[in-house]
């Protein structure tokens, strides 16, 4: 069997994404902990065009982008499927995919504010998590359906980061009431097996997000004085 | 029972020429409906209400939105006739990366070059270059992104051609002369009757995108 390894950042929602999708298929990885402050040379070599993670190497053939990596798992790896085989049920999985990736700026707009544009962004994010309440959820136990697929992966950082995050910038985005789905979604989500073990340690977590909010607002707390 | 296709679409977007011309190649009857874009039809709306954006294919009925998402689907419905995707899943996740990096790059880097001015516009100009020269080397020597026919990658990103005229003309630079090889595949790509049927007329581009910059104000 060819080599799996797993080039990632803990305080990733990309990376883990791709951990509980491997996990979920039973494949075995080696994984590698990036320092995004000083990456490797196998990171900027694997990834020369975004110098991201996650990168997936497989058999030594490298590939980058958390959704592509997500979708050649599922393919390569078919055992316990996290994607539909209907081709109609696939679009639909993947305009939620395509919805959480090309609205993660505006999501997190809210941790890198502060004042006047941070209520803004809150507002903003609330509006997107109304949308996913809505119409991405709707009257699902999960996204893929009655089990977890890969939508619910790729929205796995709701259930996790959005919490510290929001502990971190003084912003309350779920409040109890407001979202009974998406409340009820990460409680399911959380409780899957996979899930349960991997999420990452909050504590870590806090202390890696509370210093990059500093870096944040250290450029937006001296341009709001400035201005 | 026949399948029903009708696809929203906008005339003068890259992206509904991308489901223009995988339609094409797959040989299929669809009906086109124009889209004004300020004044969207109650259909677009009820088939994307998260996006109200066009194109949008409706099949027998149902909506999926997005091009890229829309191209795949396609693919996958109507797999016997000209495969877009490669069968190999590696070679398959390549063609979804460089899609998905056309579709981060280019979009908003192209309207940079035609709605900005100064410095913004030389770095928009610059930027785009970069990009494009970035798919010239990974097109190598190939006669198409998808190898010997053409795949998901040329179909993402020869759409865009039609606009270069006027991305030289308002960012006044020649793509030719930066990516010769780039420009050879376009006319490449062009030879196809799906593509050449698919593809605005680089003038007529120009001139709608001349309109848009009345409107904006943008001298």
């Amino acid at each position: 069997m060819e080599e799996v390894k797993l080039l990632g950042a803990f305080p990733s929602p990309f990376t883990h994404r791709v951990i509980w999708a491997l996990k979920l298929k039973g494949v075995k990885y080696d994984y590698v902990e990036e320092n995004i402050f000083n990456k490797s040379h196998l990171l900027l070599q694997s990834n020369p065009v975004h110098q991201k993670v996650p990168v997936l190497i497989h058999g030594g053939k490298p590939l980058a982008e958390s959704i592509v990596i997500l979708e050649y798992i599922e393919e390569t790896w078919p055992q316990n499927p996290l994607f539909p085989h209907d081709p109609y049920e696939r679009a639909v999985a993947r305009f939620w995919l395509r919805f959480g990736e090309d609205k993660l700026p505006a999501f997190w707009a809210f941790f890198g504010t502060v004042g006047e544009e941070q209520e803004k962004a809150t507002k903003e994010a609330k509006e997107l998590l109304r949308i996913l309440e809505e119409h991405g959820l709707g009257e699902r136990k999960f996204f893929g359906g009655n089990e977890i697929g890969l939508t619910d992966l790729a929205f796995g950082w709701i259930a996790c980061w959005l919490e510290v995050l929001g502990e971190v910038a003084g912003v309350k985005l779920l409040e109890a009431d407001g979202f009974p789905r998406l409340q009820r979604w990460i409680e399911d989500f959380k409780e899957v097996p996979v899930i349960k073990e991997t999420l990452p340690d909050r504590k870590g977590m806090l202390a890696y997000f509370r210093y990059r909010r500093s870096t944040f607002i250290g450029e937006a707390a001296s341009y709001e004085a400035a201005s | 029972m026949a399948d029903e296709i009708i696809l929203l679409d906008f005339w003068p977007s890259m992206f509904g020429m991308r489901v223009r011309v995988a339609l094409a190649e797959k040989g299929l009857k669809y009906e086109y409906r124009q889209e004004d874009l300020r004044n969207k039809s109650p259909l677009l709306l009820e088939m994307n209400p998260v996006h109200k954006k066009i194109p949008v294919l409706i099949h027998n009925g149902k909506p999926i939105c997005e091009s890229l998402i829309i191209v795949q689907y396609i693919d996958e419905v109507w797999k016997d006739k000209s495969p877009l995707l490669p069968s190999d899943p590696y070679q398959r996740a390549q063609a979804r990366f460089w899609a998905d990096y056309v579709d981060k790059k280019l979009y908003e880097l192209g309207g940079k070059i035609w709605s900005t001015k100064g410095e913004e516009q030389e770095t928009g100009k610059k930027e785009f270059i970069e990009c494009l020269k970035l798919l010239e080397g990974e097109l190598g020597e190939k006669p198409y992104f998808g190898g010997e026919k053409i795949g998901f990658v040329d179909v993402a990103l020869v759409t865009f051609s039609c606009w270069f005229y006027a991305y030289e003309t308002f960012g006044n630079f020649s793509i030719e002369a930066e990516c010769p090889k780039l420009i050879a595949w376009t006319k490449r790509c062009m030879e196809k009757e799906s593509v050449s049927s698919s593809l605005e007329d680089p003038h007529k581009v120009h001139g709608f995108i001349m309109g848009m910059r009345k409107r904006f104000g943008i001298e």
